[in-house]
């Protein structure tokens, strides 16, 4: 009993505990107005749902451009030391928010390989734009290493995004913030993150894609 | 009359709002909506109006083909030489006429100024949900205007390519003057004005989803906060989608690349690319464009319903529907953007696709439509300049509404795209109707925001200067459209095939271009005089039930005092049999006073609702 008791509330911390709610959202009772997530997570899925159509219509433009035309290249080996750091970095983050749900200090270490997960994968990414210059692939030279660089430069930059998400998060441990602002910035921060993870996850789907 | 009264919440002053003080913290970076609404709604008017001298001046190229106009020399040295507008100068023209109508006027003003205004105090909260991100909005968004500003006075002009931007155009330095700096700085203040209504945006959708005030619920919501949100959603999911296309054609540009740009030959020098795709383009922009035609007419429609109920007395008709509407409508904006693309060769299988969910839209349009006639119907209806502008918002979509029927058929498309007949359907649905929502607007809060009543007699001159004068313009136009006069032309000199009446037309069209220019000068002054020393305006001028009039005038930082209202019925609790007086504010208990939101409330509280004293003066 006493496990689940703490799954649940290990689950619970994830979000600040969502405010009474069981008025659904179409009912007319006097209960106060709001939906089951706080704002800043609202604001977040919503930030989030505007990013998701920046890449969709980036990944569309890609496929309508190249017309089945086959990759014309090959994926550098280095792609996969990124999408391996890149899955990383999630897990990090889902073990620091776990940490910090228990209260545990220790979430900070997490934290320390989450930002070290995210470098080393910029660095990976800098390796594989490497190598395609080498074999005389840049950013004009056909439409694939167009959408390549294109797609995977937006998406770098997000990832620096997330790193000053981080940055914002090692800020509230020195500052030594409450446990529940700790959370916020956190919860905040990971989900951020997820999508970055996923969006990496969704960009090396397509190009094997188009590679067969 | 007094204020009824109001039932409050016990709710603590919120620690976040402490009123700032100094100048620059109150008036310049502030972080109250309000002033920031003020910030977008005065930016965006003034873009707006060079924008509309802007179309002064081609309108008479038009009329009166390479008139001589020496004062515009100074204005625009490059194209203006000798005193008559040149054939760049005429592109740029039209060019930033659209570009800072659509985007800098129109979208700022609905969103960024109602938005910012309205969703709070109609929600009852204190303020938006994120009021940092809500202060970098309106700066992105002036920089962004000055960005567009400054690219007016490049040595090779503003940008010339549309306000669709089309490639090649658009893409190739060489094309056209404009097509140089120019373009980039249209580029770039396009993106910086996405990024500004994306922050907004997440303001606008999550205060009015998450911080509605204790009773506020959903469906109780005032239409303009559905038609604001609802819009607002549109630009967070369409917008990236012209902000990824400004990304590749800055490429195109700059990097030699090639999204849009096929193999082309300039003037004889040939510029060797790998077959970009130009309809990609058109594809990204319209996914946008289509749903921005919508965040310009929802809100409107908002503020539209919002005045036609209170100066008809009446509730509005069809609440429930309204919003399933305005839900709908923003749905199947998605889905549309072909019909902006019927003549570029696309698959007819396609074309009719998009024929169909094109005239699908057209029905949750129609139910509106009916609606409001049913709000006016039968009404007690007072004629204030407000109610003025919402009823000519009503004639003008339903006139729009209905080319847009002719054009959404791509059968009839085919010939008349590209002809002054868009040009007419587009200005009039979306120009006047947007428009008249907004002055119908202004007029109607102005009160509320300055504390001062503008001048009604002035307003009616106004109104009926510029329905008069734009009927004048846009009317005439569908008939250039059906004579086949392409859009876009600097000259019609050598088009035999247009009748020498044409050009009578023409005339008739600036002369009433010029009258509605002047009319809208009557407004400013209406506008500046009324705030510099117009009459006092009480709390609630129009007898009005939404929460933003049940609070002072102008209201205070943090809105509500210290107590947050309280809701208790939905907003159109006009006339409601039995009731004291023919309006009942949201914040009055429905045991106090009946009410419409139900019939079953109505019913319940008949019996007994006289002998309350709740009263607001009005009591017989
Ligand atoms: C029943 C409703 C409507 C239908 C069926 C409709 C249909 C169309 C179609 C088919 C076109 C393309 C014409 C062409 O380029 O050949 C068009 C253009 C346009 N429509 Fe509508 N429309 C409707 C309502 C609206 C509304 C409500 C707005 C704005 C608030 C609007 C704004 C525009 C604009 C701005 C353009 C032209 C853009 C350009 O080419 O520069 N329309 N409409
Ligand atoms: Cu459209």
């Amino acid at each position: 009993m006493v496990t689940t008791v703490e799954k649940t509330q290990n689950r619970r911390v994830l979000l600040p505990p969502p405010p009474i709610h069981d008025n659904g959202w179409w009912s007319d009772d006097d209960d106060p107005q709001s939906l089951a997530v706080p704002s800043w997570q609202l604001g977040t899925w919503l930030g989030l749902g505007t990013l998701t159509v920046l890449f969709a219509a980036l990944s569309s433009a890609y496929v309508v451009r190249i017309g089945g035309e086959r990759l014309v290249f090959a994926l550098p080996p280095t792609v996969w030391i990124s999408t391996a750091l890149i899955v990383a970095n999630s897990v990090a983050l889902v073990c620091a928010q776990r940490r910090l749900g228990r209260k545990d200090r220790r979430f900070i270490l997490w934290l320390g390989v989450a930002t070290v997960a995210s470098l080393g994968f910029l660095l990976s990414q800098l390796l594989t734009l490497q190598t395609l210059a080498s074999q005389g692939l840049f950013f004009a030279t056909n439409a694939h290493s167009s959408f390549f660089y294109v797609l995977t430069v937006v998406h770098a930059a997000h990832v620096i995004g997330g790193m000053a998400a981080l940055g914002r998060c090692a800020y509230h441990v020195r500052k030594r913030s409450a446990w529940s602002r700790l959370r916020r910035a956190l919860g905040m921060t990971a989900t951020y993150w997820h999508f970055v993870d996923t969006v990496w996850l969704w960009i090396v789907a397509l190009f094997l894609w188009t590679s067969f | 009359m007094e204020t009824p009264n109001i039932a409050h919440a016990e709710a603590p002053v919120d620690a976040h709002h402490h009123e700032p003080h100094s100048f620059w913290s109150k008036y310049v970076f502030s972080q109250d909506h309000k002033v920031i609404a003020m910030q977008y709604m005065i930016t965006a008017l003034v873009m707006g109006f060079i924008g509309m001298a802007m179309s002064w001046i081609f309108r008479i190229q038009l009329a009166w083909p390479e008139h001589n106009l020496p004062f515009l020399r100074f204005l625009m040295p490059t194209n203006m030489e000798s005193g008559t507008l040149q054939t760049p100068g005429y592109y740029m023209l039209v060019t930033m006429h659209g570009t800072i109508m659509v985007f800098f006027l129109l979208t700022a003003i609905l969103t960024g100024g109602f938005g910012n205004y309205l969703i709070p105090l109609q929600v009852g909260a204190r303020d938006m949900a994120f009021p940092f991100l809500n202060m970098l909005s309106y700066w992105f968004y002036f920089l962004s205007c000055v960005v567009i500003t400054i690219s007016l006075f490049v040595s090779t002009g503003a940008a010339a390519a549309g306000w669709t931007s089309y490639p090649p155009l658009s893409a190739l330095a060489k094309a056209t003057p404009g097509s140089g700096l120019g373009q980039d700085l249209w580029l770039i203040a396009i993106a910086l004005f996405i990024v500004a209504s994306t922050m907004g945006s997440l303001n606008y959708v999550t205060t009015a989803l998450n911080m509605r005030a204790k009773g506020m619920t959903l469906m109780r919501m005032p239409l303009t906060v559905w038609g604001i949100i609802v819009a607002a959603m549109l630009g967070l999911f369409a917008f990236p989608a012209l902000f990824a296309g400004a990304v590749l054609l800055l490429l195109d540009r700059h990097l030699g690349t090639s999204f849009f740009l096929p193999h082309l030959v300039l003037g004889g020098e040939h510029i060797v690319r790998n077959d970009g795709s130009p309809l990609l383009w058109q594809h990204l922009f319209w996914f946008l464009g289509h749903p921005e035609v919508y965040i310009l007419i929802l809100p409107a429609m908002g503020i539209t319903s919002e005045i036609l109920s209170n100066g008809a007395r009446k509730p509005i008709f069809g609440y429930k529907v309204m919003v399933a509407s305005i839900i709908a409508i923003g749905f199947l904006s998605f889905i549309v953007w072909g019909h902006h693309m019927f003549v570029s060769g696309m698959n007819p299988w396609l074309g009719f696709a998009f024929v169909i969910t094109t005239l699908i839209i057209a029905v949750p349009s129609a139910i509106k439509t009916f609606n409001w006639l049913g709000t006016l119907w039968k009404g007690n209806i007072r004629f204030t300049t407000p109610m003025l502008y919402a009823i000519g918002f009503i004639s003008t979509f339903v006139t729009g509404g209905l080319t847009g029927l002719f054009l959404g058929n791509s059968a009839l498309d085919i010939p008349l795209h590209d002809t002054y007949f868009v040009v007419a359907h587009f200005h009039v649905v979306m120009g006047l109707s947007s428009v008249f929502g907004i002055f119908a607007g202004i007029y109607y809060w102005f009160p509320k925001m300055t504390g001062k009543m503008m001048s009604e007699r002035w307003g009616k001159v106004h109104f009926w200067l510029t329905f008069i004068g734009s009927y004048g313009v846009f009317w005439t136009m569908h008939y250039l459209g059906f004579m086949g006069m392409p859009r876009r032309y600097y000259s019609y000199d050598s088009y035999q095939f247009l009748p020498l009446s044409m050009h009578a037309l023409q005339i008739v069209i600036t002369i009433s271009a010029l009258v509605v220019g002047i009319a809208q000068l009557i407004f400013v002054v209406n506008f500046l005089g009324s705030w510099l020393r117009g009459k006092k305006a009480p709390d609630n001028p129009w007898e009005a039930t939404t929460l933003e009039w049940q609070t002072s005038t102008p209201p205070p930082h943090g809105n509500w005092g210290p107590v947050l209202p309280v809701v208790h019925r939905w907003p159109y609790d006009y006339s409601v049999p039995g009731a004291s007086a023919d309006f009942v504010p949201q914040t009055v208990p429905v045991e106090a006073e009946p009410s419409g939101e139900h019939h079953r409330h109505a019913v319940a509280v008949n019996g007994h609702g006289h002998t309350n004293g709740h009263g607001n003066g009005h009591h017989s």
